[in-house]
């Protein structure tokens, strides 16, 4: 036998043919130990395992596919939604009815016209060419407006600078200028155009008033609005002065 | 997973997974058990396995089975503190029954008793040598064991088996 040093111990090692001999016995037996394993039966049932699992994923898969799908759905709705309450609460109140219900002051933070409308001048100081001011768009050729019954309308400090006239394009249908008991400077205009910076239902009136000046739109036909702007006043003085203005132009268009 | 490709792992590999899950629980049925599950997750890898080489994928399938049977162990432990702990099917040093004894080759069941009084250390290079089939490198990167200590102690364990059949009066046969 051979000795060898192995830790503290001297230990006689066996010989080369005896180890190999032990080391054959004991592969023999981890074969007969494995033989007695069913491997087959356990590769069969995790086979069937994880297709069972795989299976399940795929059913949660597409069920959270469902939900993100149903949630994307109603989060673009939503936006839609709250797009569109947006942009309608954006514009004036609409009146439905007849002239004679009450005009609607509306928010003067969200009444600014759009980007290609003219902007609204409002100031007591009229530059002069203001007086000039054209809103564009198209007149009824044979709309006339009775400056008398005009004139009547305004207060007696106010000079009609327009006779009966006939509207053409661009043209201003009526202006008047003034001055009041109290020195202030008094402007009004009216013109008829075919579109008016609010949103307006045919028959309705949109107006805009900040401090002492305001506007009035009336829509009287799909293309065609009345549009007055009263310098100087008092927004319920000139929404006085604005109907009767419309009474005055039904009764032109009646003749 | 190609089923022909899982086929050729299974077949390769089975043995080691098994025998790697019934060193730590010593219990056929939990190494059953341990095995079926590390090929469940080879199935269920979605070909992340296709990428490693053959060493790679055997350290990877030894590393689950072992920690799967050690989770096993100690579940089984916590579960059943009162009951008798996973036996040691194949370490048991009480005698075999007659019938067991009757049924099996005599020098088996000896070599079983044999092998179960074996230290911790020389039962383990026995165990993953001869019924994993891994070979003294492997046993070296899985346990962190140079290969010099892997072999000495494989020697050591086949000296001291040698020394207890003879003194079974079972020897080279």
């Amino acid at each position: 036998m051979n000795k060898e040093y192995i830790s503290d111990n001297l230990i006689a090692v066996p010989a080369e043919e005896e180890l190999e001999n032990i080391d054959a016995l004991l592969r023999d037996f981890a074969d007969e130990e494995t033989a007695k394993v069913d491997f087959e039966a356990i590769k069969a049932r995790a086979v069937a395992s994880a297709r069972a699992k795989k299976a399940s994923k795929k059913k949660r898969m597409r069920i959270l596919s469902y939900v993100a799908a149903a949630a994307c759905m109603l989060f673009c709705f939503g936006i839609i939604g709250v797009t569109a309450a947006m942009l309608r609460s954006g514009g004036f109140g609409n009146h439905h009815g007849d002239i004679d219900a009450n005009l609607n002051t509306p928010d003067t933070g969200n009444t600014r016209p759009s980007a290609d409308a003219t902007p609204e001048p409002f100031s007591n100081e009229l530059p002069s060419e203001y007086t000039q001011y054209l809103y564009g768009g198209k007149a009824e050729d044979n709309l006339k407006i009775e400056f008398d019954a005009l004139r009547g309308n305004l207060p007696s400090y106010m000079e009609v600078s327009s006779g009966n006239v006939q509207s053409s394009n661009s043209d201003l249908i009526a202006t008047a200028n003034g001055i009041d008991p109290s020195g202030s400077k008094r402007y009004f205009d009216c013109s008829i155009i075919s579109e008016a910076p609010y949103d307006i239902a045919v028959g309705d009136i949109g107006s805009f008033a900040a401090d002492s000046d305001s506007v009035f739109y009336w829509r009287f036909d799909e293309d065609k609005y009345l549009c007055a702007r009263y310098f100087g006043f008092d927004s319920g003085e000139a929404e006085v002065m604005f109907k009767a203005l419309i009474e005055n132009f039904m009764a032109g268009a009646k003749k | 997973m190609n089923e022909q490709v899982f086929e050729k792992i299974y077949n390769d590999y089975s043995r080691l997974v098994y025998w790697a899950a019934y060193r730590v629980t010593s219990n056929r049925e939990a190494a059953e058990d341990i095995t079926q599950t590390v090929f469940e997750r080879v199935l269920l890898n979605d070909g992340k396995l296709d990428e490693l080489s053959e060493p790679q994928l055997k350290a990877w399938l030894y590393r689950v089975s072992t920690n799967l049977a050690l989770d096993t162990v100690r579940k089984a432990s916590r579960e059943t503190l009162d009951s008798e702990p996973i036996g040691e099917d194949i370490a048991d040093s009480s005698a075999p029954t007659p019938e067991v004894q009757a049924s099996e080759n005599e020098r088996s069941s000896r070599l079983k008793k044999a092998i179960s009084e074996l230290d911790e250390v020389y039962r383990q290079v026995v165990m993953l040598h001869y019924f994993s089939e891994m070979t003294v490198r492997e046993i070296a990167d899985a346990t962190s064991i140079s290969d010099g200590t892997i072999k000495s102690r494989l020697v050591r364990a086949r000296t001291l088996l040698l020394e207890k059949l003879r003194d079974e009066g079972i020897d080279n046969e």
